[in-house]
């Protein structure tokens, strides 16, 4: 599903990301595991296309990352507080990126139910807290089931049931393809590989 | 189609939550007719200062407004609003969705033209029902086709200052631009009392046929010739700022600093 090929990312004279090769088919979770500052974000930016790498390529699907075909096929939730429109309630948001994908609304109750989510789509977004957007954020990255997940430190600001749903989603989409970000010891246990980076 | 649909209903939704601006806005338009109107009324005009055609120094001005609301949407609408993208972090995800990027420009154009269409819908009421605008030979489908037209011609150049605010990350100068292209041609005064070099600028600015279409199709004239005008500004603007646009996305996914404000 996702193959990255001899990555490298620089900003400026800085490298960020060298040499980074690997492969994730429908099934597996991949664990980006490192510290702060090891480029595990910019590894996800590249993979969702938002962030072209220095040199390397990476393919989802078959389709150069960021690509429309490639996009459409992946799901992504990346800094997560601030990607959302404040002053719209969590519904309307979920609303706006379900039509975006061409997703129907009826999935974005279905999503809001799995998760139990009701109280927090009809609050503004500004009201929530950084752990309930986070949670906003996983639903985007679902809608539409797309095959490919990129989630950017899933688990941050959870609670332990927020958590435990989180992975509860994730074990019913077990088709889907995952690469997530953590810099969490206890998110490992949830993944089928690592690869560690470090600064 | 459903990107733009989701996009305009997005930029209502924002709007509406800010219900003091957005009673602001429509009262301060109305206050900005009613000037012209009593200035219309106490000030005479200068001696062969043309009005195309409007029956009163305030019907010029009004058409003049209403154009330059429209102007102002399609050209400067965009760029603030991914300027705002940009300041609150949505830009990024934005861009991850499978839209293409001429949705997003179009999608980020269409409430603002909307909303602007709505408004010289309401300023025209106000001044034909309480200003005693006359609109006898008001070419009403003229007048549509005219806001129409000025719309497409200017989202051109919208789109491509969009295009320099994702790579600069500044847009106040395409206010200043558009109002700069607005005053010297037309909107609210004859180019026959601005000086011979202003004139000469204001007659080659593409807001021209914009004002002059309208008041045309307000007051009596022809405003076919001005309507194929923009159109011919349309169809050169549109598909090079496009590639514009892109071609910004590209370099700031490049630069790393499509999330940077």
């Amino acid at each position: 599903m996702l193959q990255i090929d001899r990555l490298a990312r620089c900003f400026g004279a800085r490298g960020v990301l060298a040499d980074v090769t690997l492969q994730v088919d429908r099934g597996q979770r991949l664990a980006l595991h490192g510290p702060n500052g090891s480029g595990k974000t910019t590894l996800l930016r590249c993979l969702l296309g938002t962030l072209t790498p220095s040199s390397g390529s990476v393919s989802v699907g078959g389709h150069r990352a960021g690509t429309r075909a490639a996009r459409a096929a992946t799901g992504a939730s990346l800094a997560q507080e601030r990607s959302f429109y404040l002053r719209l309630t969590g519904g309307e948001n979920l609303r706006l990126f379900a039509r975006l994908r061409g997703v129907p609304a009826a999935a974005v109750d279905a999503l809001v139910d799995e998760l139990a989510l009701h109280e927090l789509v009809a609050q503004r977004a500004d009201r929530c807290s950084t752990g309930q957007l986070q949670q906003l954020a996983f639903v985007r990255a679902l809608l539409g089931d797309p095959p490919l997940l990129l989630l950017d430190e899933p688990t941050r600001s959870l609670d332990a049931d927020a958590r435990a749903r989180l992975w509860a989603a994730l074990d019913r989409r077990m088709d889907a393809a995952v690469v997530f970000a953590t810099h969490l010891d206890d998110d490992l246990a949830h993944a089928t590989s690592v690869h560690e980076l470090a600064r | 189609m459903s990107a733009l649909a989701a996009l305009a209903r997005r930029d209502l939704l924002l709007t509406a939550s800010y219900r003091t601006g957005f009673a602001f806005d429509l009262a301060w338009g109305t206050i900005d007719v009613l000037v012209y109107y009593f200035i219309s009324r106490v000030v005479g005009l200068a001696p062969g200062a043309g009005l195309q055609g409007a029956p009163s120094y305030f019907a010029f001005a009004l058409a003049g407004i209403l154009m330059s609301l429209i102007v102002s949407s399609a050209g400067s609408e965009i760029a603030s609003g991914l300027r705002q993208e940009q300041l609150t972090g949505t830009l990024e995800l934005l861009v991850a969705q499978p839209v293409r990027s001429a949705s997003l420009a179009f999608g980020t154009a269409a409430f603002p033209f909307l909303y602007a269409l709505a408004r010289v819908a309401l300023y025209l009421a106000i001044a034909v029902a309480g200003l005693g605008l006359a609109t006898g030979s008001t070419d009403w489908l003229g007048v549509a086709a005219m806001l129409v037209v000025a719309g497409l011609a200017f989202v051109g150049l919208g789109i491509a200052a969009a295009a320099a605010v994702v790579v600069f990350k500044r847009g106040a100068i395409v206010d200043a631009a558009i109002f700069a292209m607005t005053f010297v041609s037309g909107a609210l005064f004859p180019l026959s009392v601005l000086p011979g070099w202003l004139q000469a600028i204001g007659k080659v600015m593409p807001t021209r046929p914009a004002f002059d279409g309208l008041r045309a199709a307000l007051f009596g004239g022809s405003w076919g010739t001005d309507a194929l005008v923009l159109l011919g500004v349309a169809a050169l603007t549109i598909p090079v700022s496009l590639v514009l646009f892109e071609l910004a996305l590209a370099h700031a996914k490049r630069r790393g600093t499509l999330a940077q404000y």
